[in-house]
């Protein structure tokens, strides 16, 4: 997939991720990497911009398991920006699938569509 | 998976990331793999996890450079300076900074012209590939700096469309009192000026104006686009014929008029006291623009604004139009 469209969509995960709760990072990209094939370097940097953006804030916390995690909350500006995103994303996506499903909703469809089309044209 | 955390650090060395953001995306890593590890993943998981230090690090790069521009300019500084590459230019003039205060006056023809504040005590001037420098006037005589194309006689039959390109550098945080800018179809960057009038005109060459700081301004063009990124002022007046226009990130205590014949209008987070648009067949997008009072004027293009804070209301003084459409949101 093209970086920069995935970027923006893992971006938009990211958003949607924190908006339920403040998760520290590495919950964050598990969170994400388990639906998606992802990796910390795609998940890192976008946290490390948003947070200079101001649509996160960051907090430590103390753990039990070793050094003080750094916990990522949504500003206000944060969210505003998640639900833009959002729009956008159902915007567009609502838009390919109009378009896709055109061509049939089910493999079996499209398939059976698309070689009866082939053998009409040889036919001919 | 302190390979992972050398390697990183590395690479971010080479990139010539600050010492502060290096530290402090090491520390997070470190965080993370602990995580990671506390979760119970081996070696070979978490290097799948987490990818390629080098990657990572230009990830991170390009970020933090993109946002360094970003940021870096506050309307408070306006001299905020940018690293200009001087080096694929020739000097040709510099002329000491006595005054607190000058003016700037370009004329040109064809060729391209760059302003930006810089680190430096004098006025420097430079060229690129401008054929014939003798035919220019650059001089800096009672507080105003001037570059102007002397007018020579134009051979009918040379095409001579050698163009070239100037480069001004002024020191920074100095107030310009007036600077103006005229051009036939050269290109213009114009970054960081802060000026009492701002006057710019140009036929078909296109504007590019970041970081733009004024009390009156006036931007005219025919067929060039202007392109505007930062600006605020007291009064401002922009016009186009078939040129389209483009401003983000705009305050203007007083007026604002723009007017367009067929050039499409866009902006983003826009504020001015009363706005007035008018356009034959161009089409006004805003976004985020919020004038206090605005009068619409359209005969076929149509008018759309959309703004998300629905508590600044917007006066609408009038609408007019024949066949287009107006939308606000």
């Amino acid at each position: 997939m093209n970086a920069q469209f995935k970027r923006g969509i893992v971006e938009l995960c990211v958003l949607s991720e924190l908006v339920m709760e403040d998760m520290y990072g590495y919950r964050i990209i598990n969170n994400i990497s388990k639906d998606i094939d992802v990796n910390e370097n795609t998940i890192y940097p976008i946290l490390r911009r948003l947070t200079k953006e101001g649509h996160f804030t960051t907090y430590l916390v103390e753990s039990d398991l070793g050094a003080p995690r750094k916990y990522y909350k949504v500003t206000e500006k944060g969210f505003n920006y998640y639900l833009e995103l959002r729009d956008s994303w159902d915007n567009f996506i609502g838009g390919v699938y109009e378009i896709l499903n055109r061509g049939g909703k089910k493999n079996e469809q499209i398939s059976e569509r698309f070689r009866k089309r082939v053998k009409k044209s040889k036919s001919e | 998976m302190n390979k992972f955390l050398k390697d990183l650090e590395k690479e971010l060395k080479n990139l010539k990331v600050s010492e502060k953001d290096i530290k402090e995306i090491l520390d997070d890593h470190k965080e993370m793999i602990e995580a990671a590890m506390n979760d119970g993943l081996d070696e070979l998981q978490i290097e799948e996890k987490f990818g390629k230090p080098k990657t990572l690090a230009k990830d991170l790069q390009d970020d933090t450079s993109k946002l360094d521009e970003k940021t870096n300019y506050n309307f408070s500084d306006v001299g905020s300076c940018v690293k200009v590459d001087t080096n694929s230019f020739n000097l040709v003039k510099t002329f000491p900074m006595i005054s607190e205060e000058f003016s700037i006056t370009i004329g040109l023809i064809s060729d391209d012209f760059n302003l930006t504040p810089y680190d430096g005590e004098s006025i420097q001037v430079y060229e690129k590939n401008v054929k014939k420098i003798e035919e220019y006037t650059i001089l800096f005589e009672k507080n105003e700096l001037l570059i102007k194309k002397d007018k020579v006689k134009i051979k009918v039959f040379s095409f001579s469309s050698n163009s070239g390109e100037f480069l001004v550098l002024v020191p920074k945080d100095i107030d310009i009192s007036k600077f103006d800018y005229k051009t036939v179809s050269g290109d213009a960057n114009v970054n960081g000026v802060k000026s009492e009038d701002i006057n710019v005109k140009s036929t078909s060459g296109d504007l590019e104006l970041t970081n733009i700081d004024g009390k009156n301004m006036k931007f005219t063009t025919v067929s060039g686009d202007i392109e505007i990124l930062r600006l605020q002022g007291n009064q401002f007046e922009v016009s186009v014929v078939s040129g389209d226009l483009e401003m983000k990130h705009v305050v203007i205590k007083g007026n604002m008029e723009l007017h367009s014949v067929s050039g499409d209008v866009e902006l983003f987070e826009v504020e001015c006291e009363e706005a007035d648009f008018k356009t034959v067949s161009g089409d006004l997008e805003g976004n985020e623009f919020y004038p206090s009072q605005v009068s619409l004027k359209s005969v076929s293009g149509d008018i759309t604004i959309t703004n998300r804070n629905v508590l600044k209301d917007i006066n609408i003084i009038s609408k007019k139009t024949v066949s287009g459409d107006i939308n606000i949101n």
